[in-house]
């Protein structure tokens, strides 16, 4: 036995140094010892590497890698389709966020518009107290108090008569003119 | 189309059967392990190293299974692994002697027979080996050389033994 025979292991497993290979390589050409080992080697290499290889996974194992693998997939594609939509949720949001803030705008300006038509619509006393009208004639008997009010529009001129009977009202003659009575004087 | 994982299901079913010597053990573990890497895929930055990382899982779970409970598993004849596969080509003689390679190493022990099926049928280096089975690489090269003498002298053995026994 050489030195290099030493190196048989090494070489066997790989890990003989690469500059000692072909080195170990030649030694192998004359050594019939070391032939012998290397020949055994790659025999029991390849017949456990045969036979390891031929032993299959189980049918089941297969079935139930490519079931869940399909499963995943679907489950994948699931998820891809929902978050391919996902674009739409912004956007929805964004618009029914301007909505609420047109609404409220449109709102508050008609709240504002609104509240001043009112106050508009209610006269304070003293305009009121301008604006009233001086009646022609005032008539007062024992059950009632009659006024003639002037009304002026573009058409025509009307004077409305006003009666506003006492509590107890009683029938007078001299009176001449009936309670709740319009009369047309123009 | 074979995921990347589908396409390691039989390297898997296989290591896992050295280490457990039991078909059934090791159907539980190939699926547990084909589970979690399906979802851990995202951690695996190498695709190259699929295998390995695969081996790794396999390795982890069967330790996390040791730790629970010593398993008392009946180890699985080698002939019935072949009962599924009946290769037309294949003749009787071809596959007793298949059968008759793996009972050799199967009754290796662990460490031994697990280096030399991670180095002889899975072709991973001694650097490789030694991380997935928590070795250094000096000990995946003792363990390896002795589990390839064994095994040297036992299939010469055999084949001196062959005129006799047919």
């Amino acid at each position: 036995m050489t030195v290099l025979c030493q190196q048989l292991e090494n070489y066997l497993d790989g890990s003989l140094d690469v500059n000692h290979v072909s080195e170990f390589e030649q030694h192998l050409e004359t050594c019939s010892d070391c032939q012998k080992v290397v020949e055994a080697d790659q025999a029991v290499s390849e017949r456990l590497f045969d036979a390891w290889t031929s032993v299959p996974s189980p049918k089941s194992l297969q079935s139930a890698v490519s079931a869940r693998n399909e499963v995943s997939s679907r489950n994948e594609t699931e998820k891809n389709r929902v978050t391919s939509h996902r674009w739409f949720v912004p956007i929805l949001a964004t618009a029914g966020t301007v909505l609420i803030l047109v609404s409220f705008v449109f709102l508050w300006n008609s709240e504002t518009r609104f509240g001043n038509s009112h106050s508009q619509s209610k006269p304070d006393e003293s305009s009121a107290n301008q604006l009233e009208i001086e009646p022609l004639v005032t008539f007062e008997s024992d059950d009632s108090k009659s006024i003639l009010l002037p009304i002026e529009t573009e058409s025509s001129k009307f004077t409305i008569v006003r009666a506003f009977p006492t509590i107890n009202p009683k029938p007078s003659p001299d009176s001449g003119i009936q309670n709740h009575e319009f009369e047309k004087l123009h | 189309m074979k995921t990347q994982i589908e396409e390691h299901i039989d390297s898997v079913f296989r290591f896992a059967l050295s280490l457990t010597k039991n078909r059934h053990a090791a159907e539980d573990l190939s699926q547990e392990c084909l589970l979690r890497a399906q979802q851990k895929i995202h951690q695996l930055k190498e695709p190259s190293k699929t295998k390995s990382w695969l081996f790794q899982i396999v390795v982890n779970l069967w330790k996390d299974h040791l730790r629970k409970k010593q398993p008392n598993l009946v180890e699985t004849d080698i002939a019935t692994l072949f009962a599924e596969s009946s290769r037309p080509d294949e003749t009787l003689i071809q596959k007793e002697e298949k059968i008759e390679a793996l009972q050799m190493m199967q009754a290796l022990p662990d460490k031994q027979r697990n280096v030399l099926f991670l180095s002889v049928v899975e072709q991973l280096s001694n650097q490789e080996i030694g991380e997935l089975l928590g070795m250094n690489v000096n000990s995946v090269k003792a363990s390896l050389s002795i589990a390839r003498k064994t095994m040297r002298y036992k299939l010469i053995t055999s084949k001196e033994n062959e005129p006799t026994r047919q």
